[in-house]
Formats: structure tokens, sequence, C-alpha cells
């Protein structure tokens, strides 16, 4: 299922013209990246950006919200008087990293100095060639257009590293600022994950448009490896202002007997496109699957997500919930491929919606692909408005419409939010709906 | 404290209080009764200010306030109290939580400062002990997966933990068996206090056996056609409802 789409040439150009200026400058720094960053660059010309022709984008038309030109920002300071405590989600035992538009920020990072545990950008990484193994090994570019694009522009990439049987102490928390004061600016940030044989890791990954920040647009790409009997709990959090387009390439590779729970909150943006793929390549990996999104006004949210069952005896569980405000848009469509030798498998996928408007929309659809005789599979999805027998029971109980609804949307959410390992983020997260929910229209 | 005068209402356009008059007095239990389709629980519904019935004529005053153009929050808030005839399944809401919500709500309109944690567990644990409910129900959701007895015994819960002026009860009696009724009577009784009224909507005379009513009122056809003492409910239990039609035919 290859993209032979080439979506609005001028914005393609536009990038290329970009790309071109940028490699004269980077190539020479971090050399290792040079042949990914070409491969990138060829699989982007080819591809262009999906128009809605496209099967992937037909429900995300992000050519059209694009519009033509785009450029690398000049500029990455941080405001000044910018607080960062705003941006950070936990308090204790957490190391932050701050990249402001894909391109790190030492003196408003922290330094992680904990045995076996990496958590910096590849030029501050020692050998971090050692990598090459890893960045792009799970990334789609041929797939993917702005996975391709992302590459193109490789540049510093945050790498985080486990030892062998390391525990990491500390949640590794990365703040992406987006963004600048002129218009159509583009980012690309990158993050390589990596747990050797039973490590372990919790990592946050948070994007946020500058304050005064104009249209931009960010392809943010995360790749996640974990070997044998290793576990990543990884969080997205998508906090951007309206005149933000986000789209992230999440990409996870489970070996045998590891783990991974991933959480995926789209708490504002423009236009947010998630692409979550997650390969179960050996025996009894686990993958859990949960997200939570939020569009409201003309926001547009998009969550499209593979978990490939490959190998027997592995287990998936997915669960998506939406509450759609205003004239909002959200798109869900989970693909769940159980392959020939994958017996045994355990793989569940749910996604419910509730739409507050009349106005507001959602397009779901679940895919489950069967090739093995020997599975345990379910999927489902379910659309419908608040209950207005609950919401009248609460209102006969005296309590206001608003406090009334509010309930029931938490309610609702909730089942996803209980999904969450991390206690501390679950109640930051519904902190965050609550705030959100009380601003929604109906 | 209540009073109702040629209340008309209905729903889709359909009429079915057809001029309805009532008048309850602080401290009165009344029953109403009267065969299926007769207006009871239009009149619950009406009372209790669901949007889906509509008012196509008269009044209804509740210590002199225009009940009809207050919301279902603001009548809870002036202490009407409906038991719902059929209580609601809300999952992933604790009833603790739904509750403290509520009482703190009512408490706030009341210009009162919300009840802690420490009160209000006090107060839960008290008013759980009067229908005999045990104290796990609250931390389960608001009715899911509740039997029948359960949830009846539920709305008894929330009415004593809410203290109303006026109660209206819906069909309360309806499938419980003999156990679960009188729980629910004795819940209801003990909270007659000569102050608090009770509209008590039944289909059945059974259910007075042991709530005993001051008045009890026939609805049919969307009137009050007769109206006794509680000899009115036996007579009812005896002769059946056709005697009644006879009589309104007459």
């Amino acid at each position: 299922m290859k993209n032979k789409v080439i979506g609005n040439t001028d914005i393609v150009s536009g990038i290329l013209d970009e790309q071109n200026e940028f490699t004269s400058v980077y190539s020479k720094g971090q050399a290792w990246l040079n042949e990914l960053r070409i491969a990138g660059k060829n699989a982007f010309s080819e591809q262009g950006v999906p128009k809605f022709k496209d099967e992937e984008w037909k429900y995300t038309h992000i050519a059209k919200a694009l519009g033509e030109h785009y450029h690398l920002p000049h500029t990455y300071s941080l405001p000044a008087n910018q607080d960062l405590s705003n941006y950070k989600l936990l308090d204790a035992n957490t190391v932050t990293l701050v990249y402001i538009n894909g391109i790190p920020v030492p003196e408003l990072s922290d330094k992680l100095i904990s045995e076996g545990v990496t958590a910096a950008p590849a030029s501050d990484v020692e050998n971090s060639s050692e990598f090459k193994t890893f960045l792009g090994s799970v990334a789609d570019i041929s797939n993917h257009n702005f996975s391709a694009c992302n590459t193109a522009f490789l540049n510093n990439p945050c790498i985080i590293n486990v030892k062998a049987g390391v525990q990491s102490p500390k949640t590794i928390q990365i703040i992406h600022l987006l963004g600048t004061d002129d218009n159509d600016s583009m980012c690309f940030p990158r993050t390589l994950i990596h747990t050797e044989k039973g490590a372990y890791v919790e990592v946050v990954e948070s994007y946020y448009s500058l304050p005064n920040s104009n249209q931009n647009f960010c392809a943010a790409v995360t790749e996640i490896i974990e070997e044998e009997n290793s576990h990543v709990d990884y969080y997205k959090y998508e906090d951007v202002s309206d005149s933000t387009i986000l789209t992230t390439n999440t990409y996870f590779k489970l070996q045998r007997d590891s783990r991974s729970e991933s959480f995926t909150f789209s708490l504002n943006g423009k236009l947010i496109r998630n692409d979550l793929d997650i390969k179960l390549t050996a025996e009894n990996g686990h993958a859990e699957l949960h997200g939570i999104y939020l569009p409201n006004g003309q926001q547009h949210f998009d969550n499209h997500t593979l978990v490939d069952h490959i190998s027997p005896h592995c287990y998936s569980n997915e669960l998506y919930k939406g509450v759609m405000g205003g004239s909002a848009h959200a798109v869900f469509n989970g693909k769940v491929y159980v392959r020939r030798d994958a017996q045994k498998t355990n793989a569940y996928q749910s996604n419910n919606n509730i739409l507050l408007s009349d106005e507001a929309q959602i397009d779901t659809k679940p895919q489950l692909e069967i090739y093995a005789d020997d599975v345990k599979c379910s999927h489902g999805a379910t659309t419908g408005q608040l209950d207005d027998d609950a919401l009248f029971y609460l209102r006969a109980r005296g309590i206001g419409e608003n406090e009334a609804r509010n309930l029931l949307v938490t309610a609702f959410s909730g089942e996803a939010l209980n999904e969450i390992p991390n206690e501390t983020l679950r109640d930051v997260f519904a902190d965050k709906i609550h705030r959100k929910l009380s601003v929604m229209s109906h | 404290m209540l009073n109702i005068k040629d209340l008309r209402a209905g729903i889709e356009g359909k009429e079915i209080l057809k001029g309805l008059n009532l008048s309850v007095g602080e401290g009165e239990v009344h029953a109403i009764m009267g065969p299926n389709g007769s207006g009871k629980s239009t009149l619950a519904n009406v009372l209790a200010g669901r949007d889906d019935y509509e008012v196509l004529g008269g009044s209804v005053l509740f210590e002199g306030n225009d009940l009809i153009e207050m919301s279902p929050e603001d009548r809870a808030r002036a202490g009407i109290f409906l038991a719902f005839q059929y209580p609601v399944e809300i999952p992933g809401v604790s009833n603790a939580n739904f509750l403290k919500t509520a009482v703190n709500e009512i408490r706030k309109s009341q210009g009162l400062e919300p009840l802690d944690s420490k009160d209000f567990l006090i107060l839960m644990k008290e008013k759980l002990a009067l229908v005999e409910m045990d104290k796990q129900m609250t931390s389960r959701a608001v009715n899911e997966g509740f039997s029948g007895g359960e949830k009846k015994r539920n709305e008894i819960f929330q009415m004593a933990m809410l203290q109303p002026k006026l109660a209206v009860l819906d069909e309360t009696d309806s499938g419980l068996d003999i156990d679960a009724l009188k729980i629910v009577a004795n819940g209801v009784n003990a909270l007659r206090d000569g102050k608090r009224s009770f509209v008590v909507i039944t289909h059945y005379q059974r259910l007075l056996d042991y709530i005993v009513p001051d008045f009890v009122h026939v609805l049919y056809n969307g009137q009050i056609v007769k109206s006794g003492t509680k000899e009115l409910a036996l007579e009812l239990e005896e002769k059946g409802y056709d005697w009644i039609k006879n009589e309104v035919a007459v």
C-alpha cells in the first residue's frame, strides 16, 4: 500500500529547497546521519504530502490545512521570563530535556546522571554512531510521508538508552516547544528509545506551542526498540496552539517477553495526526495502547494505530476514547493484523466516542485482519451523545447542568485514564481533561 | 407546601394530565393511586422538571414559588426529591462521589459551606443504616449492576442524604419482594418527621400497609377523580379500578 500520490507540489518543493540548504549546513556535523537524511529526502520527494485520495488520509485533508510555504525557523531561543514549570507534568524523580523546534536546548535541560541510563541529544552522546543500527530501523519512510520528511531533516535526535537489566529510576520528560513569531515555520523532532535486555524506562513526550507563535507545522518521529524482556511506559501529551499542525509517527518494536504501555493524549491543536505502529516481533510480547482525544471548536484530531501481531502468544489491548465539542472533527482508525504464524494471539480493541454537539463529527474505523486460526480477538466502536436520562438524574439531585455534563464525560474518559500505570500522571491528565471539558461547547 | 391547580401536561403532543388539582401541606403523606396510563408517572416527571414533558396549562406552586419555571437542579435545591421509578445507571461515577457533589451543590445553594470528607462519611454511614445498605455500595458506580431492590433502596438512601422538604416516590414499590418493600418503607417512615411531606405514587395498595398515608387520591384519565383517607386504598384493593372507571363514566 504505497502512497504514490504527490501532494501540493509547491509545498513539497519548498520543503525540499529548505532541506538542500539544511544539508549544506549540517552534513558536516553528525556525519553518520547523512545516509539516513538522503534516504528520507528521496522517500519524501517521491511521496510528497498526502492528499485526501490517499486512503490513510481520507478524513484528514492535511495538504489543504498546511497551505503552501514552510521554512525552518531562524530563532531557537525561548522568550524571556518563560517559566518552564508550566510544561513539566511531573516533578519528583523526573529528568527534563527541552527541545525548541526539534533542536536541543542544553541550558534548559537537566543532565541525567544515572548508571546505565542515557538521555541526551546525539551530539552529547559518546559514540552516538553506535545507535546507527537502531535509528531509522523501525520508522517506515517508504509508506509514511512525514516520517520520510522528518528523516530528511535529521539533525540531532534525542537518544534514550537503558543498559541491560537497568530500571531507570528517573522518568524522562521531553518538552518540545514549537513555533516562532514568524509565520509558517516547520520542525522535525526525533527521538530514539532503546531498552536493552530486561531494562525499564518511563518516558513522557510532550508538545507545546511557544507563546505568541504563529502558524507552524511539526512532524515528529519517535522510535522505540525494546529488546528481550524489557519494558517501556510511553506517554504522548499534546497541548499545542490552535495555529499548530502536529503530526507524530511513533513506532514500537517489541522483542520476546517485552512490554509496552503507551498513552496518547491529544488535548489541543489545530490539526493533530498520530500514527502509532506497534510490531510484536517475538513471542510473549505485551502491548497496551490507550488514548484520549478532546477536540473542540474547529479542531481536527486523527489517530491511526496499527498493531502487527507477527509472532505467536502475544497480547495487545487498545482503548481510545474521544469527546468532541463545537464543530470539531475526530478520526480513529485502528488496525490489528494477526499474521499466519501468530497463533494464540490475544488482541482487543475498542473505540468509544461522545459527540457533545450536533456539528461535531467522528469517523471511526476499527479493522481486524486475522490470518491465524487459533486466536482471541475482539474489536468495536461506539459513538453516542451524553445520556439524557443520566443527565436528568444528576440534575434532579441538585447538580447543575454543566457540572453534571462534566461528571458524565469525566466518567466516560476515566475508563481510558484508568489504564495509565503512573498514578500521578493519571491525576494530572484528569485535571487537564476537567479543564478542557469546562470550555467545550455543546 | 405544594399547590397544583388545573395542571395540564403531556408528552409528544399528547395531553395526559387534564386539569389535575392537588394540595399537599407540611408533614402530610398523600398517596396517588390509579390504573396504568392514568398519568401517575407524568405527574412525577412534571414535578421533577423533565424536559420531555410539556406543561400545557395550570400552575404548580412550591412554597409559593412557580415550580414550572425552575430547572430540575433548582427544584432539587429548593427541596424537592423524586425517587425514580427506573433509577438510571451511571457507569464510572461512584455513588459516593455523586452524592457528595449533590449534597454540596445543594448546600452551596443554601449558602452553606461544603461538607468535608469526614463529616460526609459520618452522614453517609448514618443514612446507609436506615436502608440497611452496605458501605461497599457507595464505592460502586451509581446503580450500575444493582438489583431492582438495591436500586430502590439507593433512591431512599439518596433521599435520606439530601433531606428534601417534599419527596415524590414514583412507584417505588414496583417489582419489590416483601422484604425489600419493608426496608424501603422503613426508610421512608424514618424520614417522616411531621414537617417533611410525601407524595407516594403507586399502583398497588400493598405499599400503603407500610407507609400509611394521610390522604389517598385516585388518578384516572389525567384527573384526580376521588379523594379520601387510607380506607379508600383498601376499597380500591377490594373492588379494583373498574369501579372508579364506572363511577366516572356515570
